[in-house]
């Protein structure tokens, strides 16, 4: 399946001029030293470099490349914002990229029926920012939200800390146009509810670019909600902060957010941003609820006493939305914040089932303390799902090594747990070889199955998702920061 | 065991288990046996009529809870297991499943409602089977058993095998397990109803959705044979206080807007919920229209001149929000046949699309359930012959599709 046996010719010079001629010379890039600026996206640890970049303007252009790349048979991957964190967006060698950046059109926004249609170049956060005049706003919001791209987050399904509330990106696309790997367009979903037949759009939604170029997203807008209380609550320990989550869900309460930092994480978040975390607690909730006026004051008084209940030391409610904002900041550059209390990292995203969350937390320390290595959780707590950051130091031998396996160890640790490998950032290139792990043979064959449907030639993103065996014998560099993170302009949770 | 039925002879087998389902399937492959895959069987008249089959697979064995982890908010059930029971299980923890499809009284079970992707009025809030469920074991024809998702909401890894199958008809493979993502049951509900105009309804559901209040449905219903005006009914679901306060919000706001609502509350509201929103009782097609929500009113008006110009009459019941339209006719078979092809005409010109469910043994001659293929028609049909290459399950039920 991967691309040695399917062995492209290096491309032609004939090939180049045909790209240039269908999106003129700037929308072709072939100098090596612009080329790297393609080589990885967020997982930067996996570095290729593409033959070739390409940046279509439509769909029609988008079409016209794919078809030329199936006549070809050359490789192509899609690309956003590369602030994937799966290595989703990792070029083939010899084959070309696809970046989707100048695609930024809105294409229809439809306030009367809550919804809008983006070219997907189109910033997550730029949704929200042109619908906000309606009184309207799309709700997944990942920590990425003000670079990543609408298109990377259909690719990726992508989450957030609000989505515990209101569902994931698959629940908020209306319809897609899609590119399939022959060049065809086609419409999925769009502009009226349950459309008859097998749900193809819920497929696409969170393929990781395997199925096709999504060229255009009609996404759900929801209206604001006209009330949002928040409160952070300080505990002894993760087991009782655990237990806080546990009783909130059990409660009947579904916050809009529950967001959990433990002590490493609080450490290194107070450093970068004075956000007001409690340096001596053991763990942090952040309950966010919004809604309706009513019924919101009511969870919230409810939320605070079950805190209470679980042995909360301590509840900060912020005085305004600045203070607000800043606890959000604090959270969502978490992962940048990490380099203030170790020189490397690598970051986990792995789910487990929310009754399992104290035991996995303590299984998690004891696997750290075996491997000698430090590890910090800060996570999505509300819905399981886990980004641990394995501490390390590059610069000391077989520390990285160490890193990885304990990295490794604990997303396997979610899948005994009845959990998943990943809940938000994917399997791409860094996950492949931990699918094994999640599913039989078969499970893998029938996905293998679907692919075969929309890409017979295994010419669209081609060795992601699924294992192989040139993948699976590879192992990544050390993890290093995203430019934009490092500068702690984005975040990774 | 065997039956009769339309004249032709097939096997009725109704396995017990996941392997025994698989087996079934695997032992018609050589012979290229067609199969027709059926639940409570309370939604027969969806998709387009099927070709004559070879093996009729029941799931009412397959009607286990399997796994219910309250503390998860999670369950993993057998597809033929009735949605009723399961409720009846589930509420002994105070939970549910969140849906409220009209069909539930006959039958529905799990896996049918994700075959089919039916639901009720509370999807507004809660989502259909491609919000609820998070994972699935399915049997594709040629008895390969496969799984995706787990008992957490939140996953990404691997294609979406659970969304595949929603909306699929039997004509991929057997549902065989679900496994649900769980709400807690609401202490107490609050209902607000008006008369009001489809025009009048869908301008105020337009107001309601911005008003802060956070309904679980917004419904017009309009009955054959009523005033020319329906009724909006708007549902609250929550504490006892919040929904007594939503309520107030929503009625002041329906006040001003010239219509008279009124508010009910306590133990009456649920009882009265489903006496507004009740479906329609058996007649002849059923018409299942959608657009954009804001469409609404040009559609019934176009309803409307088709049937005063015939015998057929119409109630409707609209899911306003979400652009959803029920509408079932009764009348001359003929003259239904031809509201129903002129409707669909009028919907497709709104954006929108219709499909026709008719009764068993209902002749609407030429008339198309399905309607016009989309342009994802060539990629269904790849799918669907790398899943089930013989074109084994439910054959002849995207007809004209693929």
């Amino acid at each position: 399946m991967p691309a040695d046996s399917s062995a492209p010719a290096p491309l032609s010079p004939a090939f180049q001029v045909e790209l240039e001629a269908l999106l003129g010379r700037d929308g072709v890039i072939s100098e090596p030293t612009e080329l790297r600026t393609y080589e990885c996206d967020g997982l930067t640890g996996y570095r290729v470099t593409p033959a070739l970049v390409v940046l279509p303007r439509s769909t029609d252009e988008v079409a016209a490349v794919v078809a030329a790349c199936a006549r070809e048979r050359i490789p192509f991957v899609a690309r956003g914002a590369g602030t994937g964190l799966s290595g989703g967006a990792l070029p083939v060698a010899d084959g070309i990229v696809i970046g989707l950046a100048r695609m930024r059109g809105i294409l229809d926004l439809d306030a009367a029926n809550q919804r809008m249609t983006v070219q997907p170049g189109v910033t997550n956060a730029e949704i929200s920012r042109i619908a906000a005049p309606s009184g309207l706003y799309y709700a997944p919001d990942p920590s990425s939200q003000i670079v990543c791209t609408i298109g990377g987050n259909v690719a990726e399904n992508s989450g957030g800390a609000h989505c515990l509330k209101y569902g994931f990106t698959t629940n908020h696309v209306l319809g897609l146009t899609l590119v399939t790997p022959d060049g065809s367009v086609v419409r999925l979903g769009g502009d009226y509810a349950d459309p008859l037949g097998p749900d193809l759009l819920g497929v696409v939604v969170g393929s990781e670019g395997t199925l096709g170029i999504v060229t255009e997203v009609t996404v759900r807008l929801l209206a604001k909600p006209e009330s949002i209380r928040t409160l952070v609550a300080d505990f002894d320990s993760a087991e009782a902060a655990a237990g806080a989550v546990s009783g909130l869900v059990s409660a009947g309460v579904i916050p809009a957010a529950v967001e959990m930092l433990d002590a490493l994480a609080i450490q290194a978040c107070e450093k970068a941003t004075g956000a007001g975390f409690s340096l001596d607690a053991a763990a942090a909730l952040i309950v966010e609820l919004d809604g309706f006026d009513a019924s919101c004051a009511e969870d919230f008084d409810l939320a605070r006493q079950l805190c209470l209940d679980n042995g909360a030391t301590r509840i900060r409610v912020p005085a305004d939305a600045g203070e607000r904002a800043l606890i959000w900041q604090g959270r969502k550059s978490a992962f940048a914040a990490m380099g203030r209390i170790s020189p490397d990292y690598f970051v986990q995203d792995g789910v487990i089932p929310r009754t399992r969350l104290a035991d996995v937390l303590g299984s998690i320390e004891d696997l750290a303390n075996a491997a000698g290595l430090r590890v910090a959780n800060v996570f999505h707590a509300g819905d399981g799902n886990l980004h641990p950051l394995v501490l390390y130091d590059a610069r000391i031998e077989g520390q990285a090594e160490r890193a990885e396996e304990l990295a490794t160890a604990i997303v396997e640790l979610c899948v005994d747990a009845g959990g998943s490998i990943s809940g938000e950032h994917g399997v791409g290139a860094d996950k492949a070889c931990s699918m094994m792990k999640m599913f039989s043979p078969d499970d893998l064959a029938v996905m293998r199955r679907v692919r075969q449907a929309f890409d017979p030639l295994d010419l669209c993103n081609p060795g992601k998702v699924f294992p192989t065996p040139r993948l699976c014998g590879e192992l990544p560099g050390p993890y290093r920061a995203h430019p934009l993170e490092a500068a702690g302009v984005i975040g990774r949770g | 065991m065997t039956d009769i039925a339309a004249g032709q002879r097939a096997d009725v087998q109704a396995p017990s288990t996941v392997t025994e389902a698989s087996a079934l399937l695997a032992a018609g492959v050589a012979d290229r046996l067609r199969v027709e895959i059926r639940g409570g069987g309370s939604k027969p008249g969806w998709g387009a009529e099927l070709d004559p089959v070879d093996l009729r697979l029941r799931t009412v064995a397959l009607n286990q809870l399997l796994a219910h982890r309250p503390g998860d908010m999670t369950a993993s059930v057998q597809a033929g297991m009735p949605l009723a029971d399961l409720q009846l299980l589930l509420a002994e923890h105070g939970q549910w499943l969140a849906l409220d499809p009209p069909s539930e009284p006959f039958g529905a079970t799990v896996g049918g409602l994700l075959a089919t992707g039916e639901a009720g009025p509370r999807r507004l809030r809660y989502g259909t089977m491609r919000d609820l469920a998070i994972g699935a074991t399915v049997v594709l024809a040629d008895g390969t058993i496969a799984s995706s998702g787990s008992h957490v909401i939140k996953n990404v890894a691997g294609y979406d095998l659970t969304k595949l199958f929603h909306g699929s008809l039997g004509s991929l493979g057997l549902i065989a397990e679900v496994i649900v993502r769980l709400h807690p049951l609401p202490p107490a509900s609050a209902v607000v109803h008006a008369r009001a105009s489809a025009a009048q309804a869908s301008m105020a559901t337009r107001d309601i959705a911005g008003c802060g209040a956070e309904p679980t449905a917004v419904e017009w219903v309009r009955r054959a044979g009523a005033p020319a005006d329906g009724v909006l009914a708007v549902r609250f679901d929550g504490s006892a206080a919040s929904t007594v306060a939503a309520a107030g919000r929503v009625a002041t706001l329906l006040q001003a807007a010239n219509l008279t609502p009124q508010v009910t509350t306590g133990a009456d509201a649920a009882l009265h919920w489903r006496r507004q929103t009740a479906p329609a009782g058996p007649a002849g097609l059923v018409l299942r229209a959608g657009a954009r929500p804001d469409r609404m009113p040009g559609i019934v008006a176009a309803l409307d001149r088709l049937t005063d110009a015939s015998e057929v009459t119409a109630s409707v019941m609209s899911s306003t929000a979400l652009g959803l339209h029920t509408i079932t006719l009764a009348g001359p078979v003929a003259a239904q046949a031809a509201v129903a092809f002129a409707l669909r005409g009028a919907v497709e010109q709104a954006g929108g699309a219709l499909t026709v469910r008719r009764p068993a043994g209902f002749a609407a001659g030429d008339l198309d359930p399905n309607g016009p293929p989309p342009s994802s028609t060539p990629l269904l049909a790849l799918v669907k012959a790398q899943l089930d290459p013989d074109g084994r399950c439910a054959p002849g039920r995207f007809r004209g599709w693929f």
